[in-house]
């Protein structure tokens, strides 16, 4: 394999992580406060296709990534709605509502189907590092969004564990009773951070049919939600985890493709399920660590209703 | 410099508050005042509506009627937020802390004088001058899921106060506390209140009150039945206000009937154990509990008693050492109720009974195997419901009807449902877990006299319980638990307070037998 070859596969694993990067990263949040959103399929589908359609209505794809985590927003609303305010299931209504989007984006996009995106997210060289050897090649030449989804994880980790607020985020999703009783508003912001997961799982829709496939056919996130949403346990609920978990998931995704390209003689089926595979596999590896270690990490109260009392 | 004299003489007045739940009121209007300065006790058994009336005044609960007045000022919570603006903080038995944060993250909570961006140090350094300010000291790095229960709700009063609240309320402070934790918050109390603080005490402990209020007020099904100065009050009186027809407070009113005690029936040997975390929680555990005797094992909660009640009863397993019931080591849930264990555990109404299903289901729990209730795979109905009714009849239940949901019954009922249930039958011993908590006094002595009548038909008894009151009362014999150890081991003849007290707190013992 020589140097250009693995520069431009980690290029493209970085690329095609940037959805599952950005949606997991919203998740993250949502997560925090205690709620979890299961329909995270169901967002980035809602996002895919409203941003695929907007970028050929308008023809560019800053108003299809906005008009993505727009109607990502609504639709984690929907679910917010349902579960924080009325206390139901979260698995259940999750499982509905990703039933829903899957059928109504199916309907509302078969004339988009097979079309090529007119507004594509074009590739934003930095200027000096790109032209580096090898790195500037594996590294800067990605998309502005790709850059952007890089450096959301230490922002939020800058949110959560160095200000104000990002303590009582976490108050909310270890104790709600504790935040309640210092005054903190847990309904309002559980639903404000399903509604913030919406828009980063919404716009990571939207990359796919934008930047990604550049096209639009039926559930074409494909799964990429359900990663999103295990990368976050398997994180361990650590915003740099998040990185280098949908990194991971990113390199196993391009194996398929480099091992088509090497002539590893692995048929590529193989490796489609690799990435679902994976997931369980480090899961158990997390959850084997975990019990050695005696840690639970997970937010205390993550999925629990908040009642006050 | 203190947020307390700026806002020192808040009086609170509640005027007519009514609150009901379905069909129950439980408060049901008239008016009280707590005047500053004062540590004021709210003294009454379960259920009188104690909690509820303060959990209105504290913004928890909405009232249907009525008027609250701070400091002379008419004012409407519709959260705990607005009461703590106006100055009324509430401290409850179950503690608000967020067990995974340190001292000092959880004095930040919702602080308004905490800068957007923070810390450690700063919140270190802030949690420590609060604690200065108020003179409760704790230390602020400290994650406060390790903290003792005395800790934790030095804590939480420190964040009541911290916040700006000129009237404190404490929701039964002392039912989780050790004798000396009890005494040192009782002082802590009477220093706030000379410092100008309005002290609400809710309580139904007769002694303490006496030892800590100024003023004590009782309440009883939902009506105000006596306000007084403390010089007005004594034992005998209070005791007739809270319950009509009960005239005396609970006193040592046990001796052991039966001659004989020689046969163990339940020997726990060199027990050990861990925690979920993986922790040591058991550190070789060594008890024997001989019939016609209650052992009362007492100590802090968290000290290994949960380990220790869950392995003699058959539902958690034990790294080694064993359990010994009637001759036979037992492992498991239903070799424990061969060998003759009944088990009445501290959660009765997550783990000890099925809310949700019938007495007569509950009934029968136990024994539905059994040929005189079931036939092949076939529950008898109608057999299950006549065992049911001579229950409910012997435990004297308040409803003859089996039929009732096990959550429409009181705590009080639903504990005689249990321990009748428990102690029924061919029985050789029973481990029995805070039997008496949450019970009014009334259905606490039923409760008790029913483990006493056990013990007087030759059971062995274990008593694991928090009240150290109600262990002196009915043991024969007491033992410490600490850190997963046994600490001592007293006849109850021989038995200290103080030293026990010491030995509960980790202390070492003085002429240990």
């Amino acid at each position: 394999m020589d140097y250009q070859f693995l520069a431009l596969t980690i290029a493209t694993a970085i690329g095609i992580s940037t959805a599952i990067l950005l949606a997991a990263t919203g998740e993250l949040l949502v997560e925090k406060v205690g709620v979890y959103n299961i329909a995270l399929e169901g967002v980035m589908l809602v996002g895919a296709l409203t941003g695929f359609i907007t970028g050929q209505t308008t023809g560019s794809w800053v108003l299809g990534l906005v008009a993505g985590g727009v109607a990502g927003c609504v639709f984690a609303l929907v679910f917010g709605f349902i579960t924080v305010l009325l206390r139901t299931d979260m698995i259940v209504v999750g499982v509905a509502l990703i039933l829903v989007a899957l059928g109504t984006t199916q309907t509302i996009g078969s004339s988009y189907v097979a079309v090529e995106a007119v507004a594509k997210i074009p590739n934003a060289d930095i200027p000096g590092l790109s032209s580096l050897p090898f790195i500037g090649t594996a590294l800067f030449q990605q998309t502005w969004v790709t850059y952007i989804a890089a450096v959301l994880p230490f922002l939020v980790a800058f949110l959560l564990f160095r200000t104000r607020h990002g303590l009582n985020m976490r108050a909310i999703g270890e104790n709600p009773n504790a935040a309640d009783t210092a005054g903190i508003a847990v309904v309002g912001w559980r639903l404000f951070y399903v509604g913030v997961g919406g828009v980063f799982a919404g716009v990571g829709g939207a990359y796919i049919t934008l930047g990604i496939v550049d096209s639009w056919a039926g559930n074409v996130t494909a799964g990429q939600g359900w990663i999103a949403f295990a990368i976050v346990f398997f994180a361990g609920w650590q915003p740099l985890w998040i990185l280098i978990g949908a990194y991971f998931f990113g390199a196993l995704s391009v194996l398929g493709d480099v091992g088509q390209v090497m002539g590893w003689g692995i048929p590529s089926e193989a490796f489609t399920v690799l990435p679902y595979v994976g997931t369980v596999a480090v899961m158990m590896l997390r959850a084997w660590s975990q019990k050695r270690r005696g840690a639970v990490s997970w937010p205390a109260a993550l999925g629990l209703p908040f009642y006050r009392s | 410099m203190t947020v307390m004299t700026d806002r020192a003489g808040l009086a609170l007045e509640l005027s007519g508050i009514v609150k009901k739940f379905g069909d129950l009121t439980a408060v049901s209007g008239f008016e009280i005042c707590f005047e500053p300065g004062q540590v004021h006790a709210l003294l009454g058994e379960n259920g009188a509506g104690k909690s509820t009336l303060m959990n209105v005044a504290a913004g928890f609960l909405t009232p249907d009627l009525g008027e609250i007045a701070i400091g002379g000022r008419a004012v409407h919570f519709g959260s705990p937020r607005d009461a703590i603006e106006a100055g009324v903080g509430m401290v409850h038995q179950h503690f608000r802390l967020v067990e995974q944060f340190t001292v000092a993250q959880n004095l930040a909570l919702g602080a308004k004088d905490v800068g957007t961006l923070t810390s450690t140090k700063a919140l270190n350094e802030r949690a420590a001058e609060i604690g200065a300010t108020y003179g409760l000291g704790v230390d602020p790095s400290k994650v406060v899921g390790s903290l003792s229960v005395g800790e934790k709700q030095r804590v939480e009063i420190l964040r009541t106060l911290s916040r700006g609240a000129q009237v404190l309320i404490l929701d039964e402070p002392t039912a989780v506390l050790t004798p000396d934790e009890s005494d040192q918050l009782c002082l802590n109390l009477r220093a706030m209140a000379s410092a100008g603080a309005t002290v609400v005490f809710i309580s139904h402990k007769l002694n303490e009150v006496l030892a800590v209020a100024d003023r004590v007020s009782v309440m009883r099904g939902g009506l105000l039945v006596a306000s007084r100065d403390r010089s007005e009050c004594d034992l005998d009186s209070l005791a007739r206000l809270m319950f009509e027809d009960v005239t005396q407070a609970d006193e040592r009113r046990s001796e052991r009937s039966a001659v004989s005690l020689g046969t163990e029936i339940m020997t726990i040997q060199d027990l050990r154990a861990r925690d979920e975390r993986g922790a040591s929680a058991l550190k070789g555990v060594t008890l024997e509990v001989h019939d016609h005797e209650i052992v009362g094992l007492v100590g802090v909660a968290g000290n290994g008693q949960q380990e220790l009640e869950q392995i003699v009863a058959g539902i958690r397993q034990a790294d080694s050492g064993t359990v010994v019931i009637n001759g036979d080591e037992v492992h498991g849930v239903q070799a424990a109720l061969r060998a003759g264990l009944g088990y009445i555990p501290e959660d009765r109404r997550g783990t000890g009974l099925v809310t949700a299903q019938s007495i007569w289901l509950n009934s029968i729990l136990r024994i539905y195997k059994q040929g005189t209730i079931s036939r092949g795979v076939l529950i008898q109905t109608k057999k299950a419901k006549k065992f049911a009714l001579e229950l409910a009849k012997k435990v004297n239940l308040s409803t003859a009807d089996v039929a009732t949901l096990v959550q429409h019954l009181s705590g009080g009922n639903a504990q005689k449902l249990l321990a009748g249930r428990e102690l029924e039958g061919e029985r050789k011993a029973v481990v029995a877990v805070n039997p008496t908590q949450g019970l009014d006094v009334k259905a606490a002595r039923a409760v008790r006299d029913r483990l006493i009548q056990a013990r007087d038909e030759g059971l062995a008894v274990l008593l694991i319980s928090a009240d150290l009151d109600e262990v002196f009362a009915i043991s024969d014999r007491i033992a410490v638990i600490y850190e997963g150890q046994i600490a001592g081991n007293f006849a109850v003849g021989d038995a200290d307070r103080d030293e026990i007290g010491r030995l509960m707190g980790g202390g070492s013992a003085n002429g240990l037998s």
